[in-house]
Order: C-alpha cells, then sequence, then structure tokens
C-alpha cells in the first residue's frame, strides 16, 4: 500500500510540476508578446526621438550659426560686435580670468594680466606657456595683447579703460566690465556667459552666489549687526565706503560699515575709528605691508584703539592671499567671500570661528 | 688806527690765465694810494686779494706787521674793509640795514644793533650826504646812490685800512668830489686808503701816490704829478692826450685827442 | 626824522604777539573740530580730567593735540629752514627742499613700503636716511664742482631728480602698495603720535633755535659768503652748518608727515612781502606763519563737513595759500626786487 501512496503522490507532484509548467509557458508566452509590443512601441518612439533631436540639433545649429554676431553692450555703454565665438580671450584682470575659467574656458584664454593666480589650472597653463602677461592692473602692453592674436580681450573699465583706443586701433573686439555693486558682479558674470555661448554655466554662477547670499543673509537677520570697517592699508586707513560691492557685501553679511557715511573707497582717520567704536575690523590685502604680527601691533599701538571693540575682543582680521582675493577680486569666489565676512561678522550664527589671521588655507574652515 | 698795508710780490692765477704779476705795493696811515689802469688790468682783483676774497698764488700781504692770512676773520673785519662791486642781490633790504651790517664786525649785540652801531650808520650815511636814502630799499635806488650806500658800509665797519673799488663810479660831478673829500679827510684821521680809479684826474688831485697796473702788472708808481704823463696813457690806456698841470688850480687838465673811426664794421650797425 | 630801528624790537614783539594770537585760536578751534565735535568745555575736561569720557579723551589727547602739535611744528620748521635756505643761496626761489632731501626722503619711505615686512616705524626711519643721504650727497658734489650758491642749487637738482627717477621705478614696482607711498607723498598728519612729536622736535627744535640766534648773521650772508667774510662773519662754516642743520630740521619732520610742499618756499616770503629782508623778523614769522597757514590747511583736512576727507594737507595749504601769495606779489611786488 505505501508504493500506492508513493505513486499517487509522485503523481500528484508531476500533475503539479506540469500544471505550473503550462501555467509558466503559458504565461511566458503572453508576456514575450507584451515586450514584443513595447520594444516595437519605443523603437518607433525613438525612431521619432532620434528625427526631433536630429531635427532640433540642426534648429541648434541654426540657432549657433546665428547667436553669432552678437551684439552687446558693455560697463562703458559701449555697444560691441562679438563676430563669432570667441575662442582666443585676453583677459586683463584677475576677476576676468576667474570668471573665464569657472566657464569652463581655460582652453580658449590666451593673455592675462600678471596678478591672475587662480585657479590652479590657470598656474599651469601659464607656466606651460599657453597664458601670455600681456599687463598689470592698471598698465596693458597692447601690442603684448595683440601678439596673442585674440578674438575678445575683456578689460577692467576703471582701471584699464585708457588703453580702450590704443586696443581698438589694433583691430582688438573690447569688452570692458566694472564691479560697483554686487549685482553689477552678477551681470559680469551673465554678460562673460553670453559673449561666450556659455549660457547655463552662467546661470549656475550667478545661482550659487545667490544661494550664498541668501543663505547668509538668513543665518544673520536674526542677529544684531556689526559694526565693522573693512580697510586695504593701514596707514592712512583706506576703507571701503558706501557705493562699493564690498559695503554692499558688508550689509548682506550682518554687517555695519562704520566709513559708509561716504562714498567710493575713502581714507579713514584714526580718531573717526575711535569715535564710531567698530565691533570688527578688517584689514585685507594681497600681500601685507607688514607680517600680521606687526599690523596687530600697528592697530593696538594707535592711540584710543585700547577701547576700542575690535581690538578690545579680539576682532581684528587679516586677510591676505587666497581669503583676500575672494573678496577684493569680484569674482565667482565672492561665494566664498560672503562666507568669510558672514562667519567674522556673525560667528555665534554660524558656530564658526574662524583665525584672525586667514590665508591660503581659508577652504578648510568655510568647511561646505 | 694808523696801519700799513703791505703788498709783497703777489702773483694771482685764475686758470691758466695770469691776473696778476708780482705785485709792490705800499701804503701807510694817513695816505690815499690809488690805482689807475685800463679795464681788465687787475685792479678790482688786487683790491679782492688784499680782502682776502681771493688768494693770491704766491706772495705776501701784510697788514699791520701781520700776514693777512693769519688774521681771523673778525680781526681782519677790525682792520679792513672793502667795497667791492658785488651787489647783495634777490632781497629787498632798507639801505640802512646795509651799513648796519657793516657794523656787524664790532657788535657786541647778537641779535640786535647796540646804539652806537645805530650812531655809527646814520653818521656813514651822514658824512656822504645821504641821510635821505636811509630808509629806502636798496633795489630802488639809482646805481649811484646804491654806490654811496655801499661806501657807507665801508666806512661803518671803521677799519684803519679802507679799500674801495671805483667809489665813484656812476656818481654825478658833485657826488664824485664829495666822495673824495671824505676819503681825504679820511685818510687826513689817519686812516689807510686804497681806491681803484677810472678817474685819472680825481686820482692826480687827492691821492699822495698813484700806481698805474697794466695787464697785471705795476707799470708806474709814485707821485701823481710825476706819473701821470701824456706817455703813460699813450702807452697804458692806448690814449693820445695832452696832459696839463694847472699850477694855479693844482689840478690836472686832460685832453684827449679824438680820431675817427676807421673801422669799416660799423656800416653793418646801420 | 627816521624812524628808529630800536623800535624794531617794538615791532617784532606786536608781530610775533599778533600771530601768536591767531595761531592759538586756531589751535583751540582745531581740538575743537573733526569726526567727533567737541565743546570747549569737553576739550577742557579731557585734558584735565583723568575721569572724563575715554572717547573723547584719547580723541583730544591721542590724536588732535599731537596732531596739531606735530603741524604747528613742522609748519614752523618750514618756515624758517625755507627761509635759512632762500637766505644761503639768495635765491628767493629756494626752498628747503632744494638739496634734493624731499626726493630722498620719499625714496627711502617708498622702499620702506615696498620692502616686506618691515615694522611700521621703519617709514620715518628710512625716509630720514634717505633724506639725509641725498643732502649729504648733493653737498659733497657741490663742493667737488666748487660752483657756490649756484653749484649748489644744481647739484640738488641732480640728486633730487636722480632720486625721483629711482622712485618712480619703486612706484611703477610697488602696485598695490603704491597708495600708502603717494599717500604718504602729499603729505598727512592723521596718524601723528607724541612718540613722533618728541623725535623730531627733538631734532629739529635746537636747529631752529640755532637759525633764529644767528638771524643776524644770515642777513650778512644776503651780501654773499665773501662779504659776510669781510664783515667778520665766519661765513664759510656757518653756510654749511645753517645749510645742514636746516635740512636736518626739516628731514626730521617730513620724514614723519611726508612732503608738504610749498610752505617752505612762501611763508618767508609772505613776511618779507609785507614786513622786509631783515632774517630777525623773516625767521621767526615765517615760522609763525607756516604753523598757522598749515594748522589752518589740516583743519579744512580733518572737517567733517569736506567730502574728500583726509585729502592731501600739501595741496591744501597751496590752496589756501597762493591766492594769498599771488596777492600780495601783485600788491607789493615790485618793491620785491625779484
Amino acid at each position: 500500500m505505501p508504493k500506492i501512496k508513493t505513486i499517487g503522490a509522485l503523481a500528484v507532484i508531476a500533475l503539479a510540476i506540469s500544471l505550473v509548467t503550462a501555467a509558466l509557458v503559458f504565461s511566458n508566452n503572453s508576456t514575450l508578446s507584451a515586450l514584443d509590443s513595447r520594444l516595437i512601441a519605443m523603437n518607433s518612439t525613438l525612431n521619432n526621438l532620434k528625427g526631433e533631436l536630429s531635427s532640433l540639433q540642426d534648429e541648434l545649429n541654426i540657432v549657433r550659426a546665428s547667436y553669432y554676431p552678437l551684439v552687446i553692450e558693455d560697463a562703458l555703454g559701449r555697444v560691441v560686435t562679438i563676430k563669432s565665438e570667441p575662442t582666443r580671450i585676453v583677459s586683463g584682470a584677475p576677476s576676468i580670468t576667474e570668471t573665464l575659467f569657472a566657464l569652463g574656458l581655460s582652453s580658449r584664454v590666451v593673455g592675462a594680466d600678471s596678478y591672475s593666480n587662480y585657479p590652479s589650472e590657470f598656474l599651469q597653463l601659464k607656466a606651460q606657456g599657453k597664458i601670455a602677461i600681456v599687463g598689470g592692473v592698471t598698465t596693458l602692453d597692447p601690442e603684448k595683447v595683440a601678439a596673442q592674436k585674440p578674438d575678445l580681450v575683456v578689460i577692467d573699465a576703471s582701471l584699464q579703460g585708457k588703453f580702450i583706443p590704443a586696443l581698438e586701433s589694433l583691430g582688438l573686439t573690447v569688452v570692458a566690465l566694472d564691479t560697483k555693486s554686487v549685482e553689477s558682479a552678477k551681470s559680469n558674470f551673465q554678460l562673460l556667459a553670453k559673449i561666450t555661448y556659455k549660457l547655463s554655466e552662467g546661470v549656475r554662477i550667478v545661482d550659487r552666489l545667490n544661494t550664498a547670499i541668501q543663505n547668509v543673509s538668513g543665518k544673520v537677520s536674526g542677529s544684531s549687526p556689526t559694526k565693522v570697517l573693512f580697510v586695504v592699508w593701514h596707514d592712512p586707513m583706506y576703507a571701503a565706503g558706501n557705493g562699493t560691492y564690498l559695503g554692499e557685501l558688508i550689509s548682506i553679511a550682518g554687517g555695519v560699515n562704520i566709513a559708509g557715511n561716504r562714498t567710493g573707497w575713502v581714507v579713514v582717520n584714526p580718531e573717526q575709528v575711535v569715535a564710531a567704536n567698530p565691533d570688527v575690523l578688517i584689514m585685507s590685502s594681497m600681500s601685507l605691508p607688514m607680517n600680521p604680527e606687526q599690523i596687530f601691533a600697528y592697530f593696538r599701538s594707535l592711540p584710543g584703539f585700547e577701547n576700542v571693540n575690535a581690538v578690545r575682543n579680539n576682532r581684528v582680521y587679516i586677510l591676505t592671499e587666497d581669503a583676500s582675493n575672494a573678496l577684493e577680486r569680484a569674482g565667482p569666489r565672492l561665494v566664498d567671500g560672503v562666507y568669510i565676512l558672514g562667519y567674522i561678522l556673525h560667528p555665534e550664527a554660524f558656530k564658526v570661528q574662524l583665525p584672525n589671521v586667514l590665508a591660503g588655507n581659508y577652504t578648510s574652515y568655510l568647511g561646505r | 688806527m694808523a696801519c700799513n698795508l703791505v703788498v709783497d710780490g703777489i702773483r694771482v692765477e685764475i686758470g691758466s690765465c695770469k691776473i696778476l704779476d708780482n705785485i709792490e705795493i705800499r701804503v701807510g696811515g694817513g695816505e690815499i694810494l690809488a690805482i689807475i689802469g685800463p679795464n681788465g688790468s687787475g685792479k678790482t682783483t688786487l683790491l679782492k686779494c688784499i680782502s682776502r676774497t681771493i688768494s693770491p698764488v704766491s706772495g705776501e700781504i701784510i697788514v699791520c706787521g701781520r700776514p693777512a692770512r693769519e688774521y681771523s676773520n673778525r680781526e681782519y673785519s677790525k682792520t679792513v674793509s672793502a667795497m667791492l662791486p658785488q651787489w647783495p642781490s634777490g632781497f629787498s633790504m632798507k639801505s640802512y640795514e646795509i651799513v648796519l651790517m657793516g657794523c656787524r664786525n664790532q657788535s657786541t649785540g647778537v641779535w640786535w644793533e647796540g646804539e652806537k652801531e645805530l650812531e655809527v650808520a646814520r653818521a656813514a650815511l651822514g658824512v656822504l650826504n645821504a641821510m635821505d636814502l636811509y630808509e629806502r630799499d636798496f633795489d630802488t635806488l639809482s646805481s649811484g646812490e646804491q654806490r654811496k650806500v655801499l661806501i657807507a658800509k665801508s666806512l661803518a665797519q671803521r677799519t684803519g685800512i679802507i679799500l674801495l673799488d671805483e667809489p665813484v663810479a656812476y656818481l654825478d660831478m658833485k657826488h664824485k668830489l664829495e666822495v673824495m673829500t671824505v676819503l681825504r679827510a679820511l685818510a687826513d684821521m689817519g686812516k689807510t686808503v686804497l681806491v681803484t680809479l677810472h678817474e685819472i684826474d680825481l686820482a692826480s688831485k687827492y691821492c699822495e701816490n698813484v700806481v698805474v697796473l697794466s695787464e697785471g702788472k705795476v707799470v708806474a708808481a709814485g707821485k701823481p704829478r710825476e706819473v701821470i704823463t701824456s706817455e703813460l696813457l699813450s702807452s697804458v690806456y692806448g690814449v693820445e692826450a695832452v696832459v696839463k698841470w694847472d699850477e694855479e688850480i693844482d689840478y690836472p687838465v686832460i685832453v684827449p685827442k679824438t680820431g675817427r673811426l676807421q673801422r669799416g664794421e660799423i656800416s653793418c650797425l646801420m | 626824522m627816521h624812524a628808529q630801528p630800536v623800535n624794531k624790537r617794538l615791532r617784532l614783539s606786536l608781530y610775533v604777539i599778533t600771530l601768536s594770537i591767531f595761531f592759538s585760536l586756531a589751535f583751540m578751534i582745531s581740538v575743537m573740530i573733526g569726526t567727533m565735535q567737541l565743546s570747549p568745555f569737553e576739550v577742557a575736561d579731557s585734558i584735565i580730567n583723568p575721569n572724563s569720557d575715554p572717547v573723547a579723551r584719547s580723541i583730544v589727547l591721542g590724536y588732535r593735540i599731537p596732531r596739531i602739535l606735530f603741524a604747528s611744528l613742522t609748519g614752523f620748521v618750514l618756515g624758517v629752514s625755507g627761509g635759512v635756505i632762500q637766505t644761503l643761496t639768495r635765491n628767493p626761489l629756494a626752498d628747503p627742499y632744494i638739496t634734493g632731501m624731499s626726493s630722498g626722503a620719499a625714496l627711502g619711505a617708498a622702499i620702506a613700503f615696498v620692502v616686506p615686512f618691515l615694522p611700521y616705524y621703519a617709514v620715518p626711519i628710512m625716509a630720514f636716511l634717505g633724506g639725509v643721504s641725498m643732502l649729504l650727497l648733493s653737498i659733497f658734489l657741490a663742493k667737488k664742482a666748487g660752483a657756490g650758491p649756484i653749484g649748489f642749487i644744481l647739484a640738488g637738482v641732480a640728486v633730487g631728480t636722480f632720486a625721483s627717477a629711482i622712485l618712480m621705478v619703486v612706484l611703477a614696482l610697488a602696485s598695490e602698495k603704491s597708495h600708502g607711498i603717494l599717500y604718504w607723498l602729499f603729505g598727512s598728519f592723521s596718524t601723528s603720535t607724541w612718540g613722533d612729536l618728541q623725535t623730531a622736535s627733538a631734532v629739529s627744535m635746537p636747529a631752529i633755535i640755532f637759525a633764529l640766534y644767528k638771524a643776524r648773521d644770515l642777513n650778512i650772508l644776503l651780501l654773499g659768503e665773501e662779504h659776510a667774510a669781510q664783515l667778520g662773519i665766519d661765513s664759510r662754516r656757518l653756510w654749511l652748518l645753517m645749510l645742514l642743520l636746516s635740512s636736518l630740521a626739516v628731514s626730521a619732520c617730513v620724514s614723519f608727515c611726508g612732503i608738504i610742499g610749498f610752505i617752505g618756499l612762501v611763508a618767508p616770503h609772505m613776511v618779507r612781502l609785507t614786513i622786509g629782508s631783515d632774517n630777525r623778523f623773516v625767521l621767526p614769522l615765517a615760522g609763525f606763519t607756516g604753523s598757522l597757514l598749515i594748522v589752518i590747511a589740516d583743519n579744512i583736512v580733518r572737517n567733517p563737513l569736506n567730502p574728500i576727507a583726509e585729502m592731501p594737507v600739501g595741496s591744501v595749504t597751496s590752496m589756501i595759500g597762493v591766492p594769498f601769495f599771488v596777492y600780495l606779489l601783485i600788491k607789493k611786488g615790485k618793491s620785491f626786487g625779484m
């Protein structure tokens, strides 16, 4: 009897297996047909898309071909025609160089001023001789510029505007940029992006700056404003006043500029500093006139400065090298500059305490 | 007060140019010695040498028995005064301020002039009949008036020896005589006076002795009456003239013979 | 009949008293005005009372008084030295900078700015060394050339031009430090301290007092070195000594505050045009005039109503001094003998 049971069980298993197999075969068949039909549908969609893509590409090529000549207006109100997509660009200022590199145009920069030193790729290209040095900040050698055979020369309007006639007489296309406010820094990015057909990169740079500004101003909005003086020289104290983009950044970062009652870059009398009693004193210089200890000692030596909050509370900050460049060059690194200012003026809001001397290593403190 | 001045064989060279050569002069107290000679003969250089403005290459100047170079500036300024043709220039000064500078050598005050000095300054201008110039700006004076002020400055030094370089140049006849009379009176008081003059007649009239310089050398010396002759005028000045001594007024009369200009270049000036 | 020159003492006293009153007024007003306006009472309180408002106290005692005193010292020294140098060179166009000293000081200061990591007091030290070395160089060259005052002026011009040429090179290389140098060149009292005042006056006051003491002999130097020697002056030594001392005095001030032009040229002339060339008047009164001019100019510089705050004090002295000078020149220039 057990045999019969076994056979019965086997029969049941065999039946079950055959049933399952039958079911599987049946269902496989139906999936297959469904997949088939989908494949066919997708193929046709793909073909449609391919057609669309190629027509879009054609359209794009037509647009791109007609993008140039591009007519723009520069900071001096000059109407400049960019004849074709620039491939050989000369930059007259570090901020311009940094913007061009951030736009991904490193291979197209063929000349720059002697102060440009960022990013490291720039230094490599310079060392390899792929980027020629064509002048300083206020000096530009038009012949050296012309020797690079550039199809675009971007210069600083206020410092190098005087070279425009000479450059134009050499048949060069010159665009002058000026930075009087944060807004103008942004429009400089956009203008360079527009000229070089790097529109989305331009949008990205501006967005990053906007985000930084929103972040910092949002964080500090709860704190009471910090009185600050931002100088680039110690004697006389040469300070950013009202109407400078640095003055604007100070208020974005929750500061009150004690030199803000006057416009432009102004000389501040130490007596004024004693009277205004700033909470923070920032000295920023690409290369310092003295070593940081000597600068701190100098500020401490000024009569009455022992009663100035910034000195009393050890809130005198020295920014140099890249830390200074991040603020003083209106390039894409303004993003860092905004954070540096925010951290210095409101350490309580960010829970970050920056050291009193900030140099090339500043990014390690930003922690972003 | 009387002082002898001895110039002992001095030689002056400027560059390679010999200005004075072996000059021997001797003047005593109470005496006026006139140095005459044509332009460029070395008269002014001689006075500059004696006043120590320039130093001779060789030879010695002996003042009151002592070599001049041994004196200090202050000692010398109390012994020898010199009126040399050098204008105080550039800044306006009152006449009396210039005269008062002459008193500096004997002044005891460092800052202010004493009453005595003011008296001397007034006397110096007064004796030259020039008190009206006292408060005038030196620069606004005529050349003759300026000359008088500079003479007064020399007199204000109150020295035993007085050197004057052309004291009567630019002066009119009356003032020439006035100045010479004053010098005569000073000499008569015992001072030693040495003047350079272009006015040969005045030299003859007022001076005991005359030295004639020509091309840096003494060509004649002695009493005017003996020295000033038509031969001398001819050989030294190259001027043909008649020299007559008027015995009645004791004064030389010099009448040059004028000739006609022979040079053709003058036509270019038409 | 004639004015007694003894009255000169009285006249000089009167002038000195008048100018002192003007100067005191200017001084008091200067202490009161600035970024923070202070009443006379607040000023007095912050000077006398050690427990008064520390801000006002450090502004009055730490900034304004040393600043005004330094400005006055500089003006006085420039005025006196200007008079002395004009006398020595017998040239009405001479000023204390004629020795090439200012260019040397500027060069020294510029080098101190450019050489990295020098302490902040390196600038006056280098400026002083630069000024004095150019002064000595031009005296040495003038002695070599041996052409008297004119040779001296020409040597000064040569040395000064050479130093300026090097300065231009330094400026071109200085890049972002050039505004510090330029500002120093313009001259400013904005950071004058008591220490600066002590150092500068320790060097300059003895020289200035000596110059005033020798005013009568300097008059005689106006006649020329040779004439002065005949009048009993040890003229060669006095000439060199006065030149060295007055240049050192100016150097000491200018090394701290930068090149303040015009005062040294014009303050003595203002006095000469009004009173005459007697150095016993010219030197002290030019000193007071210089002080007064410079303090007034510095007030304009410091004035908070001034839209271009802290502009170069040297240009302000020129702006207020030149019109007055031109007026005097037109009115009295004929008797000036120029």
